[in-house]
């Protein structure tokens, strides 16, 4: 059994209990005590993937490693405290309140990007992202591809000054705008669908780059940064965006069997810190 | 530059109505070369091998000054290094330096604290303070320094510069978590 870091079973969605997890129409998901999540990843099919700027995965630096040593390397990381979860922890899990994982998901990746490079903590604020994207930014859903292409393009503010879920133009001011071309992401690298996307991502945690991970059957869009081998399966290890009491460990749990492997992933690559070109 | 490139020489001029162009390096002398255009997007343009010189030799990486690091006073001052698109090619043990809790907490403990408030030690990537980057402008002297003088020290990524108000010392970084705290307890 895996443990978190709080000493209990790390929370896992498999193909024995992914149902209750599912949706309904309306990117909700409904627990048995009757709390409600948000999802809000729209369908693959309705994405503009051709907007984005990543780099092909062959053309990256990403060492593709070998399926059975990535297991190694994964419980090497955890055995040193070295894995991304680790790094990331003792930071508060963000909190989406509408549909937007889509974004979400990335702004967490981000953070613990700026962690990584051991910069004072900061979190790029969500809703300073989809203000670029969507006139009701996105509160109903979206799709991470546009998400990433705004967050290269416009930066993002930090959550001290533009609130994670401040869905509100009011934000928008010289403050903000002066304070979101210091949060840039940068290099992001195409790491594909299914069980490739899956090896290639899981090559991509094992050398410190978190990723980004879509998942049709749970229309939700979370960042991958750890893992573990577990009775000879290797599991993605996850931080979902429902807050720290929401899901698992602060945020944190695994996915395994047919449920890891990603219907669209990429990898964090770097993020630039300070203002440049667009 | 010690290697000629005659490919990319000829590649640069090809390509000089490009909006940019991006070359990332595989290895000393093996680097892939990108164009990238208005919308950002990356055209793959191919593998290029540098063609060493005869009789050209590098140099081999000089010791520094006994204080080189001369703005890092008050204690122990640490910077490390890498090359991120050769992350993959290092053992896992050391790859772990870069995201060790372990590690960071000793330096938290252990260096005193900068003018900015954080604790003297920084880990960096082998562009990060590039001249006439905008992050260099916004970085602490102490940290270009330190980041100047690896750089230019000649050795090999991943490495680290380490200052304890005396001595400097610039070497590979060490292959695991724990020999990388025993040697810094050493040059404290």
């Amino acid at each position: 059994m895996i443990l978190s870091l709080n000493g209990q079973p790390a929370h896992q969605i498999d193909d024995g209990n992914w149902r209750d997890y599912v949706p309904d129409d309306d990117f909700r998901v409904r627990d048995s005590e009757g709390n409600e999540y948000f999802t809000g990843c729209l369908p693959v099919e309705e994405w503009d993937v051709a907007r984005m700027a990543t780099m092909p995965f062959e053309a990256s630096g990403i060492v593709l490693f070998d399926e059975k040593e990535i297991g190694e390397r994964l419980e090497d990381m955890w055995a040193a405290k070295a894995s991304l979860m680790h790094l990331g922890y003792p930071d508060d899990s963000l909190d989406q309140s509408r549909s937007t994982c889509w974004i979400h998901g990335t702004c967490g990746a981000a953070s613990l990007m700026f962690a990584q490079a051991n910069v004072p903590y900061r979190v790029p604020s969500p809703a300073s992202v989809a203000f670029h994207c969507y006139s009701n930014f996105g509160v109903n859903g979206g799709y991470p591809t546009l998400g990433v292409e705004k967050f290269q393009q416009y930066g993002a503010a930090t959550v001290d000054l533009w609130p994670e879920n401040g869905h509100s133009k009011s934000y928008d001011k010289a403050e903000t705008r002066d304070n979101r071309k210091y949060q840039w992401l940068e290099e992001v690298v195409e790491t594909g669908s299914g069980e490739a996307g899956f090896w290639r991502c899981m090559s991509a945690i094992c050398q410190g780059f978190p990723v980004g991970l879509s998942y049709s059957w749970w229309r939700h869009y979370v960042y991958g940064c750890w893992g573990r081998l577990d009775r000879r399966e290797v599991k993605i290890g996850i931080r979902n965006s429902w807050g720290n009491s929401g899901y698992g460990d602060k945020g944190f749990g695994l996915l395994a069997g047919s449920r890891k492997y990603p219907a669209w992933s990429c990898a964090f690559l770097r993020m630039r810190q300070s203002p440049g070109e667009l | 530059m010690r290697y000629l490139s005659i490919a990319l020489l000829l590649l640069t001029a090809s390509i000089a109505e490009a909006q940019q162009l991006l070359v990332v390096k595989l290895s000393d002398n093996k680097h892939v070369a990108f164009e990238v255009d208005a919308a950002g997007g990356y055209k793959f343009l191919g593998t290029y091998t540098s063609v060493r010189g005869i009789g050209d030799t590098p140099d081999p990486p000089q010791p520094p000054p006994a204080n080189a690091w001369s703005n890092a006073t008050g204690g122990l001052h640490v910077m490390i290094v890498d090359d991120e698109n050769l992350r993959g090619k290092l053992p896992q043990s050391q790859i772990n330096i870069f995201t060790s809790t372990v590690l960071r907490a000793w330096l938290d403990k252990t260096c005193p604290k900068g003018k900015d408030g954080r604790p003297a030690y920084r880990l960096s990537s082998n562009d990060s303070l590039a001249e006439g980057g905008e992050a260099r402008k916004q970085e602490l002297p102490v940290y270009i320094q330190g980041w100047d003088l690896l750089m230019k020290s000649g050795v090999a990524l991943p490495a680290w510069i380490v200052a304890n108000g005396k001595r400097t010392t610039i070497e590979p970084l060490p292959n695991t978590v724990d020999a990388a705290i025993a040697r810094l307890e050493a040059l404290k």
